[in-house]
């Protein structure tokens, strides 16, 4: 009996596609080693369906240690280079146990760079070389259907093209990160005697880059001023404002001018112009701009609407997420969508509105992906109930999917002319005449009506007030982490799977803080050094050029040892530079090093029994942390306050409403941050309204 | 020198703007005013607070 040996990416993934696979009875689920197998049998042969746990082969340096720089590097078990990773080993074993009895391979992961090299992986090394002679199952969804499909007709070889780009981004990342993150670390090291984990890497330098800049622009903004004008107009006993034709006025003098001849005044309409124009429907989701619109109304960040997206795929109900496509072949069956997603009440009467209109034609984007169409529906009911936030994503999929068939709006925009001595203002309105696909898209799609009243040229108005208001040019706004995903975008660096993932590790390293995204000063100290020292490791133009080559292996027009020796010929000098400069670059991080220890350990509250500053210790015996005062050796004073012993903490700039002691918060892993008073006591966790009454305190210089 | 990069972009920025402040308000703006007018604003950058404050001190 032949043995068929298929490796998927997820072990839901392996479930799926078992049971899509075994005919009357369910697929057998077997354990080897505590690692889960499933088994289907047929009259000719055994299927046995295995699953990775993400990527089980990483790159690393041949030899192991800390020096830099490394150029020379292998693949090796993820579990033997990355902490953490420990189940992984018997992981590979038990794959490799199984791939001995196998006769027949087959790589089911996802099909996209990530997907194909870990299968590729896995079949080369953990199951002897198998890479050569194994088949590629193509799907975009994990329905009964498309499976069967994929498995009848498989590629008769994997992916290579997609295998080797993969490899070469792994790579040449390794190469950048892990040279420039030992150079800052180890020189950083050196110098203060402290270890403190600073990193950088080819798409990460250039998106803090981004950030820091943002925060230079802002911390030297200097605003100017301007003045807007607006009378309000009395319209059959409506009062309506109507602005100035010019939207800002640059000198206080102009301004004034205006007020002092409109007083008083009664106008008239002089004009009316109206205008209608279609709104197109949106175009169906790739991951981008589902993860901007999943920010958008739900606060959603793009790592965090990614993994709700891949839940969901994994449940059948969507199609695989990581795609840049916005286009919707019609080979998906959009009737067959429809008719099921019309067995939800939900959606009832879209689906039977879109039915029933004679064609169904998704208005597609521009964005193409060979591996995947764009992000819909796969018409599957959900088995469980879905709760909270993947309820919201997949309403939130499943609208965008029925809005993309719905017919343009058509929006109504209208325009008066007011005259008020010589001097014009502009009476606004507008209205959706063709709600089209907004009805669809609801409550995504909102637009505010604002119509204006019945009008007619020569029409006497009452002006009742004219009002000059003194404004200021506002900083540019700081970046959220959907707005920054989407610069990462426009700027081609870094890939669909991995922009989340940079974003949150700009996060863990501290280069960052809060929602809008603030650089902190580490994060200058650190894009100051690149910029002086290697400005092209930071700068976009190389990392867009790379990455072109590494699609260009995708294409089979490149290959992948070219693109990795470019590179390493690119960074041997950089790093060598680097290196003679050690001493410098040392000195500048520890001081920078220094003064965030110092600043993210000292209280601004002072100590209530001697004044001096407050600060957090740790016990040198039970290595507990507490707060202590610094006038200990000088005063002997004994004030000191109990701290949580678990999870990051930090100081707030803010005081507590009740004792005015400074606030503190912790985030663990997996739980919302809380805010407490060491003081008093009183905490907050997420919603409470405990601390609504704080004072802030200042910036510190 | 006195300034790093930063504090120099701020300096940069009070400079070109001091012209337009001038001519918005009716051309009487002292340089203290204007300094005043940027120190209350919520718009100012942290930077130029930090320098105002820097040369203020200094007189």
């Amino acid at each position: 009996m032949q043995t068929t040996l298929i490796v998927t990416e997820k072990p839901d993934a392996a479930l799926h596609l078992a049971e899509a696979l075994s005919r009357s009875e369910a697929p057998r689920r077997i354990n080897v080693d505590g690692v889960p197998f499933f088994e289907v049998r047929t009259d000719a042969q055994r299927i046995v369906v295995c699953s990775a746990l993400g990527h089980l082969y990483a790159v690393a340096a041949r030899d192991p240690g800390r020096r830099y720089p490394v150029w020379d590097f292998v693949w090796k078990p993820k579990h033997l280079v990355q902490r953490g990773q420990g189940g992984q080993e018997r992981w590979i074993q038990a794959i490799a146990k199984v791939s001995r009895e196998a006769d027949r391979f087959i790589d089911a992961c996802d099909f996209d760079v990530e997907g194909s090299l870990i299968g590729y992986t896995i079949l080369k090394y953990a199951c002897q070389g198998a890479d050569r002679k194994a088949q590629r199952m193509k799907f975009s969804t994990l329905t009964e259907t498309e499976l069967k499909d994929a498995y009848a007709k498989p590629l008769p070889q994997l992916d290579f093209p997609l295998v080797f780009a993969g490899m070469c981004r792994h790579e040449v990342d390794w190469l950048f990160g892990i040279n420039l993150s030992r150079t800052l670390t180890q020189s950083a090291y050196r110098l203060s005697g402290r270890y403190s984990t600073l990193s950088t890497g080819r798409v990460q330098g250039p998106t803090l880059r981004f950030l820091v800049e943002r925060e230079r622009e802002i911390e030297t903004f200097v605003p100017t001023p301007y003045w807007v004008l607006t009378v309000k107009v009395d319209v059959n006993g409506r009062v309506l404002p109507a602005e100035y034709e010019a939207e800002r006025l640059a000198r206080k003098q102009e301004a004034q001018e205006v007020v002092q001849a409109c007083a008083g005044k009664p106008g008239f309409i002089e004009n009316l112009e109206s205008s209608t124009y279609e709104l197109v429907p949106p175009t169906p989701f790739d991951l981008s701009s589902l993860q901007n619109e999943a920010y958008r109304h739900f606060g959603l960040s793009p790592r965090i609407s990614l993994g709700l997206a891949e839940r969901l795929y994994l449940d059948q109900l969507i199609s695989y997420p990581r795609t840049s496509s916005q286009k919707l072949p019609a080979s998906i069956g959009y009737e067959r969508i429809m008719k099921s997603l019309g067995q939800v009440e939900n959606y009832r009467s879209e689906t039977a509105g879109l039915l029933s209109s004679g064609s169904l034609i998704p208005n597609e984007g521009k964005k193409d992906d060979p591996a995947h169409p764009a992000i819909y529906p796969t018409g599957t009911i959900p088995r469980r109930q879905l709760q909270g936030r993947e309820q919201k994503l997949f309403d939130l999929v499943v609208r965008r999917f029925l809005a993309s068939f719905g017919a343009a709006a058509v929006k109504r925009s209208d325009k008066a002319t007011v005259k008020v001595g010589k001097y014009h203002f502009l009476l606004r309105g507008s209205r959706l005449i063709e709600k089209g696909w907004t009805t669809l898209y609801k409550p995504y799609a909102k637009f505010e009506d604002a119509a204006l009243p019945p009008l007619r040229v020569g029409q006497p108005l009452a002006v009742h007030e004219i009002k000059s208001e003194q404004k200021f040019t506002q900083p540019p706004p700081r970046y959220n982490p959907s707005s920054l995903l989407r610069k990462m975008e426009e700027s081609e660096i870094g890939t669909k799977a991995t922009r989340a993932d940079i974003i949150e590790t700009l996060y863990r390293r501290r280069y960052v803080t809060g929602q809008r995204m603030s650089a902190t000063p580490l994060a200058f100290g650190i894009i100051e050094i690149l910029t002086r020292y290697c400005p092209k490791v930071v700068d976009v133009t190389f990392t867009r050029e790379l990455e072109a080559k590494m699609e260009q292996i995708e294409l089979e027009s490149e290959t992948r040892a070219r693109v990795v020796l470019e590179a390493v010929d690119y960074l041997k000098p950089i790093i060598e530079d680097l290196k003679s400069r050690e001493r410098e670059i040392g000195e500048e991080l520890a001081t920078i090093i220094a003064e965030i220890r110092e600043e993210s350990t000292t209280l601004f509250v002072p100590c209530p029994q001697c004044g001096s500053k407050l600060k957090i210790l740790k016990n040198p015996r039970t290595r507990k942390r507490f707060i202590g005062c610094s006038g200990k050796w000088r005063s002997d004073c004994k004030f000191s306050l109990p701290l949580p012993q678990l999870g990051t903490l930090s100081l707030l700039r803010k005081l507590c409403p009740k004792c005015g002691f400074q606030l503190i918060q912790v985030r663990s892993r997996g739980r919302h941050p809380l805010v407490s008073c060491c003081r008093c006591y009183v905490t907050k966790v997420r919603g409470a309204s405990a601390f609504r009454q704080t004072t802030v305190l200042p910036k510190p210089k | 020198l006195e300034f790093c990069s930063l504090h120099l972009a701020a300096i940069r920025n009070l400079e070109e703007r001091y012209e337009g402040w001038r001519l918005a308000l009716g051309g009487d703006l002292s340089r203290n005013e204007y300094f005043e007018h940027l120190r209350n604003s919520a718009e100012t950058g942290d930077a130029v607070k930090r320098v105002i404050d820097h040369l203020r001190s200094r007189k």
